[in-house]
Order: C-alpha cells, then structure tokens, then sequence
C-alpha cells in the first residue's frame, strides 16, 4: 500500500510539474501584455540614422513613450537565430539585406496616448513605410494566455486537490492496514504521541523522497528533450525559447506540496489515531 | 485497589449489557470472573483495560476514576496494568523481543538492563531464551499464551487483566498459565482471571464474581 501511495505522489507531483512548465513555456512564445501599448514603425530601406533621431526627437514633443531602434543588422541576426540553415539559404539566394528595414518600437505610457499617436498624420512622414499596431495580434494573444493561464490553473488546484484527497485516503489505509498493531502498542502503554511521531516519521521520509524523485525526474526528462530540440536544428526556435521552471518558483512549489502534504498528513493522523486510542 | 460503583453498559437503549455493577477488589486478590457467553464478562474486562468507557456509574482503579483518562493519557493507566488476551495479541510480524519490551520502552533502560529483564521474564515462564529471536507464528499455541504472559508481566504491574488467558490452550498449558498467575497474588499482584472453565475453578478456592445478564449473582 505504501509503494502504491508513493507511485501516486510520484506520477501526480511530476504531472503538476509539467503543467507548470506547460504554462511557463506557453507564455515564452505568446506576446506580452506590454506590447498591447505598443507600435512598430517601419522605415524606408534608405533612412538614416540622424533622420531616425531627429523623428524621435520630434515625437518625444508630443507623445511619452520609450523607444527602442532595431537595426539591420539585429533584424538580420534575430532572423538567422530563429530560423539556422533556412536563413542561410534564403540569404543566399535573396540579397534579403536590402530588403530589411529598420524598426523603431514604440511602447507607450498609455492606450490613450498611442490612439492619439496613431490617429496623428504620422504615416505621411517622408522616411516612415508603415506604421504597425501590435495590439491586434497582443490581444489574440493574451486572449488565448488567458485561456491557457485559466486552464493551468484550474488543472494546478485540481492536482492539489486531489494529491490532498488522496494523501487523505492513503494515510487513512495504511493505518487502516496497521491499525490491529497500533491497538496493541496502545494496550500495552505505547503513547498516543509516540505512535503519531512514528508514522509522521515514516510517511515524511517517504514523502520526501518521492517529492525530491519527482522534481529530479521532471528536471531530468526537461533537460533531455530541451537538449533533443536544440541539437535538431529545424527546432532551434523553441529549443530556445523554452525553459525549467525559476529556482524560486521550484523552491515555492516544492514548500507548497510539503505545506499540503503536513497538513492532511497532521489532520487524517490525528483522525484515525483519536479513533483508535478512543474509548468512548 | 478496583471499585465499580453503579456501573452501566449501554450499547441498545433496552438492552443494558452491564446492570448495577458494584464491587471492591483488594490489593493482592486473586479473582475469577465467571459467566456464560454474553453474560457481560469481556464488557467489564473493556472498560478495566480502558477499551471502553461506562455508560454510567464510575470505576475506580488505583483510586483513580477511570472516566478521567483521555486518549492523550490512556497510556499513563495501561502502564501499571498487565494484560492478556484470549487471542495473544501478538504482533505477527515483530520479533518476540520487540514484542515483549513493548511496556517497558518508555522507562529508557539501557540494553544490558532491557537484556536482563528479557532473560529473567523469559525463565520466569518456563520458555528458553532462544525463544525472543523468533517470530510468533513459529511458536505453538501454549508458547504464544507463554510469551503473552511474559509481556503482561515484564513491567511488574500491579494490577493483571486476563480475558480468557487459558481459552485456546490445553490443559497442561491452561494449568502452567494459571499457576504463574495464582502465584502473582501471593506477591500482592492483584489478578482478574475472566474464564468459564470450571475445572479450573476446582482446583482452587478463590474469590468468584459470578456475571449473569450483566448483573452480579
């Protein structure tokens, strides 16, 4: 019974686990919620940079915002990062270089403040191609974050749930199993306290292990597909974008499923324990 | 040393199982408790052991009312107490060593004191020493009864408890049990010996509290 109760913390703490790092991992590749304030404008191939500092200059005038140039040269690199081979053959055939333009990305300090930006006579700039809002594209993005975030959390307290059901219920069974023992070391002047801290004993030093086996488990089995993407060269765009968990958010999950665990383990022991030891 | 003072057991409102239970048990006693099945015997025998509580009425043991413990100090009580069981109760997977310093571990004695202990109980009923480094299901029925008697004992309780003690034997192990007990009470032991084995009753003239329909007769 107890082997069982362990495979089940087990398969359980390693699926919640992978849901954290599912919703972690989602989110790298949606679009932030900052970027519902922002705006890309797209310059003509042939600006130059005192004309790009003097439109920013212009624009601090009457707009707040921070601004950020993206150059040629990092379009480029970010493209050859994304995409490996492929954009080594696409730049080879394409002179794609002079087709890039340089970005400037604006993020606002407010919604109002980039409406008003972008209802402005902006595009009839001379060196401005386009202007680009990215709220359209965020906001299907943060719809389907939220969506996701909703589901793994739901999934989350439901794995809480039912690890706190189930650790109930075992804890219940193993004492069940142990209760004709337990009566007899109670007959015989075994205290109450002593039999509690023995099988507090027993069921943390199981728990511990099973709990430190899955984290070590889920981070192992991360690391190896991780490490499968990233020497395939068509996955190299997720293989870098994904990540384990932070060390703080492990650290706090692991005190969580150890505060959940200390709590139904303290209040199933004590249930049964009084039921055995009771006399009325 | 025991005082039972209007003692009820109600388990079915109309069905008392204990009725107006009264009675004194001096130190040193020797008493058989006798009746048939049903008669009320291991219901009093629950409620010495502290296995259940009276529905009314009060017992007293070591001048202490029993309806005072608590399943926090339940333990404090069952340590000056012996007890034996029709059924051993032995613990099927723990070596009889394990077993029999069960109401001693809480003194803290050290090894070659609980080695001690363990040789002299051992002796005491009849068993060789080997006996302690094996499991109970190795052993016959009068052994196992044996070895129930050495962990009622190891303790040097006052008081012993024994319901039925001699029910699962034959005769030569009923009589080396009850001749171990009855000899307790010359060293001011006081023993409750719950049986319906008359023969033996024959065999000694001891104090007998007779249950019927849950009354003394």
């Amino acid at each position: 019974m107890r082997s069982l109760f362990n495979l089940f913390n087990f398969l359980m703490v390693v699926f919640l686990i992978y849901t954290q790092l599912l919703n972690k991992n989602f989110n790298n590749f949606l679009v932030n919620s900052d970027d519902m304030n922002k705006v890309n404008i797209y310059l003509k191939t042939s600006t130059e940079k005192n004309e790009v500092d003097a439109l920013i200059a212009q624009l601090k005038k009457d707009y707040q915002f921070d601004s950020k140039i993206i150059d040629k040269n990092e379009s480029i690199n970010d493209f050859q990062k994304s995409f490996g081979d492929y954009s080594k053959n696409i730049l080879s055939i394409v002179d794609i270089e002079d087709l890039i333009p340089q970005v400037v990305e604006l993020s606002f300090k407010s919604e109002s403040e980039k409406d008003l930006f972008l209802k402005s006579t902006i595009k009839t700039n001379d060196i401005i191609e386009d202007v680009s809002d990215l709220s359209q594209w965020s906001q299907k993005m943060i719809n389907i974050k939220k969506i996701i975030e909703r589901y793994i959390l739901g999934t989350s307290l439901g794995l809480l749930g039912v690890i706190a059901f189930m650790t109930f219920f075992f804890i219940k069974i193993i004492i069940l199993y142990q209760r004709k023992e337990i009566e007899i070391q109670s007959l015989f002047g075994r205290s109450y306290q002593k039999i509690y801290f023995s099988l507090v004993k027993q069921l943390w030093l199981d728990y511990l292990v099973v709990l430190t086996t899955a984290f070590i488990f889920a981070w192992g089995s991360f690391s190896l597909v991780s490490q499968k993407l990233s020497s395939q060269k068509e996955m190299y765009y997720i293989s870098d974008r994904i990540g384990f968990l932070s060390a703080s958010y492990t650290g706090l999950l692991f005190v969580s499923l150890i505060v959940l665990f200390a709590i139904t383990s303290f209040l199933v022991l004590k249930q049964q324990l009084k039921h055995i030891y009771s006399n009325d | 040393m025991i005082e039972f003072k209007h003692v009820y057991k109600v388990y079915q409102a109309d069905k008392p199982v204990l009725k107006n239970i009264n009675l004194k048990i001096q130190q040193g006693e020797f008493i058989f408790l006798t009746g048939h099945s049903g008669a009320g015997k291991s219901t009093l025998f629950k409620i010495l052991s502290l296995q259940q509580k009276c529905s009314s009425g009060q017992v007293e043991v070591f001048g202490r009312n029993l309806n005072e413990f608590n399943f926090n100090t339940i333990h404090e009580y069952r340590r000056k107490i012996g007890l034996m069981f029709q059924d051993f109760k032995l613990i099927a997977d723990k070596l009889i060593k394990d077993q029999l310093i069960l109401p001693i571990e809480y003194l803290k004695l050290s090894k070659s004191e609980i080695s001690e202990r363990l040789h002299q109980i051992i002796e005491k009923v009849n068993l060789p020493v080997s006996v302690i480094e094996e499991f109970p299901e190795s052993l016959s029925g009068g052994e196992q009864q044996k070895i129930a008697l050495a962990r009622a004992l190891i303790h040097q309780p006052e008081l012993i408890l024994a319901d039925e003690p001699t029910g699962n034997l034959d005769k030569a192990a009923s009589r080396v049990v009850f001749d171990l007990l009855t000899d307790l009470s010359t060293k001011k032991v006081t023993v409750l010996f719950i049986t319906h084995d008359e023969s033996l009753l024959d065999i000694r003239k001891h104090k007998e509290i007779h249950l019927k329909q849950g009354e003394i007769q």
